[in-house]
């Protein structure tokens, strides 16, 4: 369907974490990045910063990847924003939840940050 | 085995078996009774549920097999063990009671004493049984938790070192992430440590050396171990130790007590503070008491304080980590000194853990 993905809205609290996934996304994907550090730091940027997709880490202080996504989706022209969580929660039980929420895909932690871009991609392309 | 009287429902058509039943076990057991099968199900279904079951088989209206059977059929009701207790005394009727799920069969007359025996038998398997269930929940929680927590430190440590080998970076980057990765090991090292400590300490293989020892000597050392990190958070650490006489522990698990506490003050107390360490004889016990000046702990989260994977709503205030394991291991410790340990925290006031050993 899709235009080529260009502005992600990135949220990870954990900074290597985040150091290696900009790296990913930045250098090797070329994608259009915005850091934040937190859920509510996403919340307050993304009407802003008007991302193509949400890239979120779950577990955040402040305010989850969840909680976020929810806001963000109420506010007007976001109602579809489609969103990836990247997390160490991966049974089976927990991607079908972030699924529920209307995750597009889930990206298990650890990754690979040669492919990450890709990966990420992919899901746009499935759309 | 349980401290609560366990419960028992007789279920017999005949008030002369109840009555024999109910003499027997009323002195240990509470008793319930039903006089035919459709009072027994609803019984059973109404609330509170029976440990056990003595199920006659021949009642009229619905038999006793019919009653098993509808209660093994049931999620709620599936694991309550049934012994039949009869006057049918062949083999077939015996093969078919177990087959239905029955535990035991017991032919009228009773031999009391064999009764007793039975149930208390097949109370305690039930009870064992039980345990080893919510074992195997908490430790498959424990496994899904500790598997999350070390897989986010191997993002990093994985991922920079794959970007190190993969793709060209500045010299000021390598290091940086060498850095990071040697941090982070080091921080997994911690958790892998605490984990065995914690399966240690459930599985009651927790060994103290336990020898003549001086705390507020042992205090100082540990003190004198973090002074440089709380310097390089500019937090003051105030020591007023007592001279103290020997007294009987384990120095190097009692010095992981503080460590843990230590740690835990300077982690969560911003600079310019100050943290106080103290130690005294008080009511024929020795005490520590470590307290900071941090952000202290909301009240409906001191509870869980001790608990294992339980991390505060409270952050580190410098970025530090926390494996939430280490006042749950500090616990365990104390109380294998058959010591105490106990909290008094005000949000934005700071905390206090005091410890007091046996002198």
């Amino acid at each position: 369907m899709n235009k080529p993905l260009d502005r992600i809205l990135y949220a990870e609290d954990e900074p290597d974490i985040q150091e290696v996934a900009v790296l990913a996304l930045e250098t090797v994907g070329g994608f259009n990045l915005k850091i934040c550090n937190s859920g509510k730091e996403a919340l307050d940027a993304a009407a802003e910063y008007q991302p193509d997709l949400l890239l979120f880490d779950v577990m955040m202080p402040e305010m989850d990847g969840p909680t976020a996504l929810k806001e963000i989706r109420s506010l007007p022209g976001m109602e579809n924003i489609p969103v990836i969580f990247m997390t160490a929660k991966v049974q089976p039980e927990e991607i079908a939840h972030y699924k529920d929420l209307g995750a597009i895909d889930v990206i298990p932690k650890p990754f690979d940050p040669m492919s990450l871009a890709d990966a990420v991609r992919d899901c746009w392309n499935k759309i | 085995m349980t401290d609560k009287r366990e419960t028992i429902l007789i279920v017999d058509d005949e008030r002369f078996n109840i009555n024999v039943l109910k003499d027997l076990l009323d002195n240990d057991y509470d008793t319930m009774v039903a006089r035919n099968g459709t009072q027994a199900l609803k019984r059973v279904n109404s609330g509170t549920l029976p440990d056990l079951i003595l199920l006659d088989i021949m009642m009229p209206e619905m038999d006793g097999y019919e009653v098993c059977k509808q209660l093994k059929e049931s999620d709620e009701t599936k694991d309550i063990p049934v012994i039949f207790v009869t006057a049918m005394s062949n083999l077939d009727d015996e093969m078919k009671g177990f087959s239905l799920g029955a535990v035991d069969y017991i032919t009228k007359p009773i031999s009391p004493p064999i009764v007793l025996a039975r149930v208390k038998t097949h109370l305690a398997l039930k009870g064992s049984l039980e345990k080893q269930k919510e074992l195997n929940k908490i430790k498959n929680k424990f496994l899904g938790i500790a598997a999350h927590d070390l897989r986010n430190p191997l993002t990093s440590l994985q991922g920079m070192s794959q970007l190190m080998l993969k793709m060209p970076l500045p010299e000021d980057k390598k290091t940086k992430f060498l850095e990071s990765i040697n941090k982070t090991s080091n921080q997994m090292l911690k958790l892998v440590n605490n984990l065995l400590d914690v399966s240690a300490i459930e599985s009651g293989k927790f060994d103290l050396h336990i020898e003549m020892n001086n705390l507020s000597k042992l205090a100082q050392e540990r003190i004198d171990l973090v002074s440089y990190t709380a310097k390089n958070k500019e937090i003051t650490i105030t020591s007023i130790l007592e001279t103290l006489p020997d007294s009987l522990f384990d120095e190097d698990r009692v010095g992981q007590v503080l460590d843990n506490l230590l740690t835990n003050a300077i982690k969560f107390s911003n600079s310019g503070s100050s943290v106080t360490i103290t130690t005294k004889e008080i009511d024929g016990m020795i005490e520590i008491s470590v307290s900071d000046q941090g952000q202290g702990i909301p009240e409906d989260e001191i509870n869980n304080l001790f608990g294992s994977f339980n991390k505060t709503s409270v952050r580190p205030t410098g970025g530090e980590k926390s494996t939430g394991l280490g006042l749950s291991i500090v616990k365990k410790i104390v109380e294998a000194h058959k010591g105490t340990i106990k909290v008094e925290s005000e949000v934005g006031k700071g905390t206090t853990f005091y410890i007091s050993l046996i002198k």
